[in-house]
C-alpha cells in the first residue's frame, strides 16, 4: 500500500485548484505526499429527493467500493450539498480512524452575513476541512482547543477562526509521515 | 480533549443511531447503542450512562416512559430527547419530565454541539456537588471510622476528650467493630501524631518472640541473635504503642510491661543496661478482662495501669442506623478496586442487611459487601446477592442461662414491635402486667 494520501474529485464541477490547495496544505500540515487522483464521477443514488441533498453516508459506502490502486487515505471532495439523516447538513465525513473521508465545497463559497467570500477565502476553508477530516482518518479526536485543526466547525465562521496547524497534544497523536519513518 | 463521557442513543432507527455513533465517536465519547427503551434499560442496568439521547416515537416502551423511568431510577442519567418536527409538544412534556434538552431532528450540527457543551457544564455541576457532596461525608466519617448513629457520636465526642491526655486506654469490643482504627483516630488527634503508631497483634506472638520484639535483644542474647536489635518500646519512642489482644499475653509479659509502664524504663533481652523509653499505651481486647481476672488469667494491677482509660466500641447489631452509610462506603471502595461499577442497592437489600445481627460486626459486613460486589452481575446490588446471609443468626454474645435467654427473647420482641406492650404480650402468650413486671425486674430498656 502506497503511504500516500489520494484527493479524489467527484463529479467535473469541482475546481482544480482547489484539489491543488488541499493537496499542497495535507503535504504542508501533515508533511504526508498527497497525489489528485482522476475524477470520479457523482453517484446520483446517493441523492435524496426530499432533502434535495447528497447522502454523505451513502456516497462513503460508494467510495469504499472503488479502488484506489493502494493508497493509505482517500479525502474525496464534492460541490454538492451533503447532509446525514440526522444533521441538516455536514461540511464533510470521515470514518474515525478508517481510511475514506469527504468533504463538500457547497457551503463554502457563501458568508453567514449571505455576502461572497474570496476565493482564496473558499479554497483556505476546503484546505481546513479536508485536513480536519483527515484528521479523524488518522484517529484524531474533535479537540477542545480552539487553535486547533481538530476544533469543531459547526458553521462556516468557525472555519475562518481555526488555524491549518494541530495543537500540540493532537499533533502529538498524529501517526509519523512516511518521510520521517 | 473532552472528559471521557459514557453515552447512548436509544432509537428505533439503524440509521440514526448509526449517524449519531458515528458523529460522537469523533469527540472519543464511550459510546453505545439501543433499538428500545427496554434494552437501553438492561444497558443502564449493567453499568453506568452519564448522557442518553432518546427517541420520543419508538414501539413498546416510548423515549417518554424511558425518560421517566430513567429518572426516577437514575436520576444523575442526563437525557436528551429527540424528536420530529410537529411533536413540539411532548419535548415540553420530556422538559418537564427531567430531560436535559431536547432536538428537533434533523438538526444542525452546531445545535448538537451547543447541546453538548451545556450538557457537559451540567456535568461539571454535578461533579462539583459530588465533590462537596465528598466533603461533608468527611463529616460522617472521623479517621476513616464511618457512622453517624448516637452511639458513634458519643465514641467521636470521647475519642477528642481522651486524644488529649497521656493516659493508657482500654479500647473493648467485640471482633470486627473496628478497635485499631479508634485507636488510630486517638493517636492522629493527639499530641503523639507525629510520631510513630505501631500496632502489634498479641494473640499472634509466642511469648518468646513477644518479648523480644516489644523489649529488643543484645547480640547473642539467645540462639540465633546475631545481632543487636531494638524493640518496638523504644523505636515507638513519643509515638502510640496498640497492643491488640492484650488478653492473651502471659503473666510474664504483663509484669514486665508494667514495670516499663511504671519505670519508663526498659531492658533489651540479654542486657543489664537501663533504656529510656516514652510511649503511649493503647490496648484493645475483646474478652471480658474482669472475668479473667477473677478466674486468675489475667493481673489486676496490670488491668488497672492500661485502664486508666476505657472506651468500648458497641457492636454493628446496636447501631444498625450506620448500616446503609457503611455499605455505600464499601461499595465504593470496592468498586473502585474491582474496577466494576456497581454503586447501587434495592432498599429489599438494605432491609435485609439491617435485619441481620453481623456477630462478625463492620469486618463482617465489609467483607460480605466485597463478596456482594465481585459476584455481582449488575451494577445494582439485589437480595439475591446476599442469599448466603442467613438472616436468624445468633450473635456472639448469646445469653448462657435460662434468665439470660428469657430476657433477650423478650427484647427481641419488643423491639420488633417497636415497644408496644400489648402486641408483644400477645406474642410472649403472657398478659400487660406480666410484662410490664419483667420489664421493670430485668431493666429492660429499649435500644438505640
Amino acid at each position: 500500500m502506497k503511504e500516500h494520501i489520494g484527493v479524489v474529485p467527484l463529479g467535473e464541477e469541482v475546481p482544480a485548484l482547489a484539489l491543488e490547495v488541499i493537496a499542497a496544505n495535507i503535504t504542508e500540515y501533515y508533511k504526508w505526499p498527497a497525489d489528485i487522483l482522476p475524477l470520479e464521477p457523482v453517484p446520483e443514488s446517493a441523492f435524496d429527493e426530499v432533502r434535495m441533498k447528497y447522502n454523505a453516508g451513502i456516497l462513503i459506502n460508494m467510495l469504499d467500493a472503488l479502488d484506489f490502486g493502494g493508497y493509505s487515505k482517500i479525502v474525496a471532495v464534492i460541490s454538492r450539498d451533503m447532509f446525514i439523516p440526522i444533521f441538516n447538513y455536514v461540511f464533510g465525513q470521515a470514518v474515525q480512524g478508517g481510511h475514506l473521508a469527504l468533504i463538500s465545497l457547497y457551503r463554502l463559497n457563501r458568508n453567514a452575513d449571505g455576502s461572497t467570500p474570496s476565493t482564496s477565502l473558499i479554497f483556505e476553508r476546503a484546505a481546513k476541512l479536508a485536513l480536519h477530516e483527515l484528521g479523524h482518518l488518522f484517529n484524531l479526536f474533535h479537540c477542545n482547543e480552539t487553535k486547533c485543526i481538530m476544533h469543531f466547525s459547526g458553521v462556516i465562521e468557525d472555519l475562518n477562526t481555526i488555524p491549518f496547524y494541530l495543537c500540540r497534544d493532537c499533533a502529538r497523536r498524529l501517526p509519523r509521515s512516511p518521510d520521517f519513518s | 480533549m473532552e472528559p471521557k463521557l459514557r453515552l447512548m442513543i436509544v432509537d428505533d432507527e439503524l440509521i440514526v443511531r448509526e449517524s449519531l455513533l458515528y458523529w460522537f465517536r469523533k469527540y472519543g465519547y464511550e459510546i453505545e447503542t439501543a433499538a428500545s427503551g427496554a434494552e437501553a434499560l438492561e444497558k443502564i442496568e449493567q453499568k453506568p450512562f452519564q448522557l442518553l439521547f432518546v427517541d420520543i416515537k419508538m414501539p413498546g416502551m416510548d423515549g417518554l416512559e424511558l425518560l421517566e423511568r430513567v429518572k426516577k431510577e437514575y436520576p444523575d442519567t442526563l437525557v436528551v430527547i429527540i424528536t420530529a418536527h410537529g411533536s413540539i409538544e411532548s419535548a415540553a412534556r420530556a422538559m418537564r419530565a427531567g430531560a436535559s434538552d431536547y432536538l428537533l431532528k434533523p438538526f444542525k450540527p452546531d445545535q448538537l454541539s451547543l447541546v453538548m457543551e451545556k450538557i457537559l457544564s451540567q456535568q461539571k455541576i454535578a461533579s462539583d456537588y459530588h465533590y462537596v457532596k465528598g466533603c461533608l461525608d468527611q463529616i460522617t466519617r472521623f479517621d476513616n471510622i464511618i457512622g453517624q448513629s448516637p452511639p458513634m457520636e458519643k465514641l467521636y465526642t470521647l475519642i477528642l476528650e481522651v486524644a488529649q491526655s497521656d493516659a493508657s486506654i482500654l479500647i473493648t469490643g467485640e471482633t470486627g467493630t473496628g478497635k485499631e482504627l479508634v485507636a488510630k483516630a486517638i493517636h492522629a488527634k493527639s499530641l503523639r501524631a507525629q510520631h510513630p503508631f505501631i500496632a502489634i497483634n498479641c494473640g499472634a506472638l509466642p511469648d518468646t518472640l513477644m518479648e523480644s520484639e516489644l523489649f529488643g535483644h543484645k547480640k547473642g542474647a539467645f540462639t540465633g541473635a546475631d545481632h543487636s536489635r531494638k524493640g518496638f518500646l523504644e523505636v515507638v519512642s513519643g509515638g502510640t504503642l496498640f497492643l491488640d489482644e492484650i488478653g492473651d499475653i502471659s503473666a510474664k509479659m504483663q509484669v514486665d510491661l508494667l514495670r516499663a509502664l511504671d519505670d519508663k524504663t526498659i531492658f533489651n533481652v540479654g542486657s543489664e543496661i537501663p533504656i529510656k523509653v516514652d510511649f503511649r499505651l493503647i490496648s484493645a481486647t475483646r474478652k471480658d478482662l474482669e472475668k479473667c481476672i477473677q478466674q486468675g488469667e489475667f493481673r489486676e494491677d496490670f488491668f488497672y495501669r492500661i485502664n486508666v482509660i476505657r472506651v468500648h466500641l458497641p457492636p454493628l447489631r446496636e447501631r444498625k442506623d450506620d448500616i446503609p452509610l457503611l455499605v455505600d462506603h464499601f461499595m465504593e471502595k470496592y468498586s473502585h478496586e474491582t474496577t466494576k461499577h456497581v454503586d447501587r442497592i434495592k432498599s429489599d437489600a438494605i432491609a435485609l442487611l439491617t435485619s441481620y445481627d453481623w456477630p462478625g460486626n463492620v469486618r463482617e459486613l465489609k467483607n460480605v459487601v466485597e463478596r456482594a460486589v465481585v459476584l455481582s452481575k449488575s451494577r445494582t446490588l439485589t437480595v439475591e446477592d446476599f442469599s448466603f446471609l442467613r438472616p436468624a443468626h445468633t450473635s456472639q454474645s448469646t445469653p448462657q442461662t435460662l434468665k439470660e435467654v428469657e430476657e433477650a427473647h423478650i427484647l427481641k420482641v419488643l423491639d420488633e414491635q417497636n415497644w408496644q406492650i400489648t402486641r408483644s404480650a400477645e406474642i410472649l402468650g403472657i398478659n400487660r402486667v406480666s410484662l410490664h413486671k419483667i420489664i421493670k425486674r430485668s431493666n429492660l430498656k429499649k435500644r438505640a
